[in-house]
């Protein structure tokens, strides 16, 4: 009880808060930048934490982690350019909102979304993070083939009406997962001979492109057929009331949950959360034929879902000492910098470190809320900028973002070439979140597939399935997620 | 005939055919044993995609037209396209800076601002912050050409 | 108009003119350290050590870019295209520099570097879960023998410093495993935590992060903090050395180069940088800059040599 109490104790001092309180700022700011993302902003705290308390050290780096998180979202609501990858999915329904006047109120949802799906996947870590962390050691590569493929239904979802098309765009993804150096063999695939394309399309690199650089190009056209006034206005960060949650919880639970689990499972991080989520929740609101518009549902699913992976990531990093993604592995290697040897005796050895991160990651997230007002105010300021000269920096901020993430020249490349397909694609009346889907599952997808073929060498398909009772859960969950639908629309078009 | 639905859905096929002749393309000069051949799975994609393909151009063909009247390809998108193509093959050779504000300035003057002066001085200004950012901040190194 | 245009000659005139006269002592403006792998990981770290001990004595910031794809060959690519001129370096390991041109046609070559100097050095180390059914080497070939094909090895990446070892230690006994490709080391170690997987060969910092013990090291020498066999024990004359070495681009000059060695070598011979490493659970190595050369050429003949070995039958 006493370890408790101390590591409540060095948490809440004042230099761990104001370093908690910094993190989340940078982070915020730095997420808010397109195209770097949270593993940039930690790797570039790192240099600081070197002269620090180990757990003051966790509090900036977790402060980051969750801070990046939200600036991503800020961006991708007010100028429809995701800060970060995870951030893809609120853009979607949050830039709608901000188009109709309701920016603000859409930073709300997603500051709100964020801060309860962070707050449940802490409540997980804490209450029962080695029983979780032991369900994550039973995910092999044929529950995690299973579960790629539940995200990949994720596609069918998103596409609302336009079925066909989104099939399609997925596809395109899935084949740009594809381009870059095989999993199998040390062979390049699909690399047209250009050396500097093997090292793949970067996911940041597409996102970017997909998103920010088609809109810039699509504004420049839709700005003289619009009428004049329908500027971005003013966006006070507004918080949703209290009713405006009815119908909603189910939604913000099920996000969270998902989140959850995907930050758990190592090898699948925030960007996987979001989309898996807002599919569900498209497939299942009683508003999904309002996903695109403005609906906020939307929102709460990608945003407390993206959250809730910090939680769910550290759960196998502090029980088992095996990163749940990017950036808890660098957490983890801040450890081994200040002494500490994460693994599955962390928990034995130093329950006081591993208290004061649950209770850091806690504060972290509820900071979260005076930091997002602030960085709202600041985005406001700025977007007063006339519009074209806005688009004229955002284009040049966007490609820098994309080279800083991975610091390969030819990123700048693949963002523009990426923006302009994408563009013309959008146009045609592809739907643009299934690209993004299949790219940052694809890569996944196709190892576990191999990983699959390895395993079950001579046994029968049957008998390999049949040896693990998730994946049969993992496959049948799948397969209504396809029928259900299916069934719901020709039950309705004979009652009809 | 809806021409988008018809014309996308030739590139598809045509895409498919094009990535499926550098399926045979392999200059695997190492082969470890019990390898798993690395085209199986993108070429079961690719068969995908040129079946998807030819769905779509067959609907489009039976569909009605559909009238937009915002073009997708007008002097502005084209201008920013060719615009963004300049700044992807100079980024390199002339650093970022030079490149940057060329693009910064182009997108504008395309998206219609016309005050040149001011708009030349908020590019300089805004670029040497966003060098300082990344520089000292963020430190991460940006290309510099010949110039700086 | 003009007026405009005029303005923007004169600016760039002026700036012309003011990076023309500025050829001062090096180093006179940051300088990048190109790291071909992630943040954090174990090429990351000792690269963040080396270069904030070097920046102090510099007194100009070393900046770590971190350039990740295709196993460590794209960021080596950026270092060897990198302008000569002492403001690029690079912080690789073995695998990247001797075993990847190997394997495909890189734009590098053995002949693409200038050596700055050696930074650590760790031996390969084939591990396996402490929970396993043997408890040492000779128990383990024993009773793989007698199940060819069933014992599965993790590999982070075909043909790379995870695989080659355990294929050559595999004809040594005449093993068979099956080797199953993931795509990082923390995946693996969960796979041999649920046991899925039974070996995994990687730098010895590992045997003290995660639940597994050491069944052999490949190296010649023993190396004193790992109880554990060594391949001249078993006769396996094979070295799988993991080094990581400050590097250059080509054509450095020669000035800039010696500035670069005196201050590394400084801070690799110094207390701070030694228990720095050490709790990275590598060793310090140091080699002035023209043996390391002439060793990285041996090095890269031996590997390509292993490699073929590895391949035939």
């Amino acid at each position: 009880m006493d370890m408790i109490l101390s590591a409540l104790a060095e948490v809440l001092s004042p230099f761990a808060l104001i370093m908690n309180l910094m993190g989340v700022m940078i982070g915020m700011i730095i997420g808010a930048l397109p195209g770097l993302g949270s593993v940039v902003a930690i790797s570039i705290c790192l240099p600081f934490t070197f002269g620090m308390e180990p757990l003051q050290a966790m509090a900036l780096l977790l402060g980051v982690y969750c801070g990046s998180n939200c600036g991503g979202s800020i961006a991708a609501v007010l100028i429809n350019t995701p800060g970060t990858p995870q951030a893809a999915a609120t853009s979607i329904d949050g830039f709608p909102m901000a188009r109709l006047g309701k920016g603000g109120k859409a930073i709300g949802w997603s500051l709100s979304a964020s801060i309860i799906g962070g707050l449940f996947s802490c409540v997980v870590l804490v209450v029962a993070a080695p029983t979780v962390a032991s369900f994550a050691l039973r995910f092999g590569p044929l529950e995690t083939f299973g579960l790629i493929l539940m995200g990949l239904t994720c596609i069918s979802s998103v596409s609302g009406k336009k079925q066909l098309q989104g099939l399609i765009a997925g596809l395109l993804g899935l084949l740009l997962a594809c381009v870059g150096m095989s999993p199998f063999t040390p062979d390049a695939r699909f690399t047209f001979g250009l050396y500097a394309l093997d090292g793949g399309m970067d996911t940041v690199a597409v996102i970017v492109g997909v998103f920010a650089i088609a809109e810039v190009i699509d504004r420049s056209e839709r700005m003289l057929h619009e009428k004049q006034g329908t500027v971005i206005n003013v966006n006070k960060l507004s918080m949703p009331k209290l009713s405006e949650y009815k119908g909603r919880i189910w939604n913000l639970i099920k996000s969270s949950i998902i989140g959850t689990i995907v930050g758990i499972l190592p090898g699948t991080g925030a960007t996987t959360a979001a989309f898996i989520a807002y599919g569900e929740a498209q497939r299942s609101s009683p508003r999904r034929d309002k996903f695109g518009t403005g609906e906020p549902d939307s929102i709460i699913a990608a945003e407390s879902s993206n959250n809730a992976v910090t939680g769910g990531a550290l759960v196998p990093s502090l029980a088992l000492g095996i990163p749940g993604d990017p950036v808890t592995a660098i957490m983890l290697a801040t450890f081994i910098l200040h002494g500490i040897t994460p693994g599955v005796r962390l928990m034995v050895d130093n329950p006081a470190v591993v208290y004061g991160i649950f209770i850091a990651l806690a504060v972290a997230n509820l900071l979260m809320y005076p930091c997002c007002c602030v960085t709202t105010r600041i985005f406001n300021y700025l977007l007063k900028t006339p519009e074209p000269i806005l688009m004229g920096l955002i284009t040049v901020l966007c490609v820098l973002g994309a080279y800083g993430s991975r610091g390969n020249f030819n990123d700048v490349a693949v963002t523009i070439g990426s923006g302009i397909a994408a563009y013309i694609l959008r146009r045609c009346g592809f739907p643009m979140p299934p690209i993004v889907i299949g790219l940052v599952l694809g890569q996944q997808f196709e190892m576990s597939i191999g990983q699959m073929l390895l395993y079950k060498a001579d046994m029968s398909w049957w008998t390999y399935i049949a040896q693990s009772p998730i994946a049969m859960c993992l496959f049948a969950v799948t397969a209504l997620i396809l029928i259900v639908p299916l069934v719901r629309h020709k039950m309705s078009s004979q009652a009809a | 005939m809806k021409k988008q639905d018809v014309i996308s859905g030739i590139l598809c096929v045509g895409l498919s055919l094009i990535l499926y002749t550098q399926t045979f393309t392999s200059d695997a000069v190492i082969v470890f044993e019990d390898n798993i051949n690395p085209m199986q799975y993108p070429r079961a994609l690719i068969a995908l995609l040129a079946f998807l393909g030819s769905i779509l151009t067959i609907r489009g063909l039976l569909q009605k037209e559909d009238k937009t009247d915002i073009p997708i390809f007008s002097r502005r998108t084209l201008g920013i396209m060719v615009l963004l193509l300049v700044y992807a093959a100079i980024f390199n050779a002339t650093g970022f800076f030079v490149s940057s504000v060329i693009a910064c300035f182009g997108v504008s003057v395309v998206m219609g601002w016309r005050r040149l002066g001011i708009l030349f001085a908020a590019c300089i200004v805004a670029l040497i912050l966003i060098w300082a950012l990344y520089t000292y901040i963020l430190r991460i190194p940006l290309p510099t050409g010949t110039l700086f | 108009m003009n007026k405009i245009f005029k303005k923007m000659g004169l600016t760039l005139a002026c700036v012309l003119m003011v990076t023309g006269s500025a050829f001062a002592a090096y180093p006179e403006r940051p300088i990048t350290m190109i790291v071909p792998f992630g943040a954090g990981g174990s090429n990351d770290l000792p690269a963040r050590v080396l270069a904030g001990l070097m920046e102090k004595k510099l007194g100009q910031p070393i900046v770590i870019q971190n350039v990740v794809g295709a196993g460590g060959t794209q960021g080596t690519t950026q270092i060897a295209q990198a302008k000569p001129d002492g403001y690029t370096i690079g912080f690789d390991p073995t695998g990247a520099l001797c075993l990847q041109p190997h394997m495909k046609k890189l734009p590098y070559g053995v002949d693409s570097f200038q050596f700055i100097g050696m930074a650590t050095q760790q031996p390969v180390v084939l591990m396996t879960s402490k929970k396993a059914s043997w408890k040492n080497l000779e128990e383990m070939v024993e009773i793989v023998k007698k199940a060819p094909g069933k014992y599965r090895v993790g590999i982070s990446g075909v043909g790379n410093m995870s695989h080659v070892p355990v294929i050559a230690l595999a004809k040594h006994y005449g093993l068979q495993f099956r080797y199953v490709p993931y795509r990082s080391t923390p995946e693996i170690m969960k796979e041999i935590a649920a046991d899925r997987l039974q070996f995994h060969a990687d730098m010895p910092v590992a045997l003290s992060q995660y639940d597994v013990y050491g069944l052999i090291q490949f190296s010649d020498k023993k190396v004193d903090n790992l109880p554990m066999p060594n391949s001249a024990d078993i006769g396996l004359n094979k070295n799988f050395i993991m080094w990581q070495a400050c590097i250059a681009p080509k054509g450095i000059p020669t000035d800039i180069l010696k500035i670069l060695v005196d201050t590394m070598r400084e801070v690799v011979n110094s207390k701070e940088y030694a228990d720095a490493i050490h709790r990275l659970s590598m060793n310090v190595w140091w080699m002035e800059p023209d043996e390391a050369q002439k060793f990285y050429e041996k090095e890269f003949v031996s590997y390509g040599e292993a490699l073929k070995d590895a391949i035939g039958k």
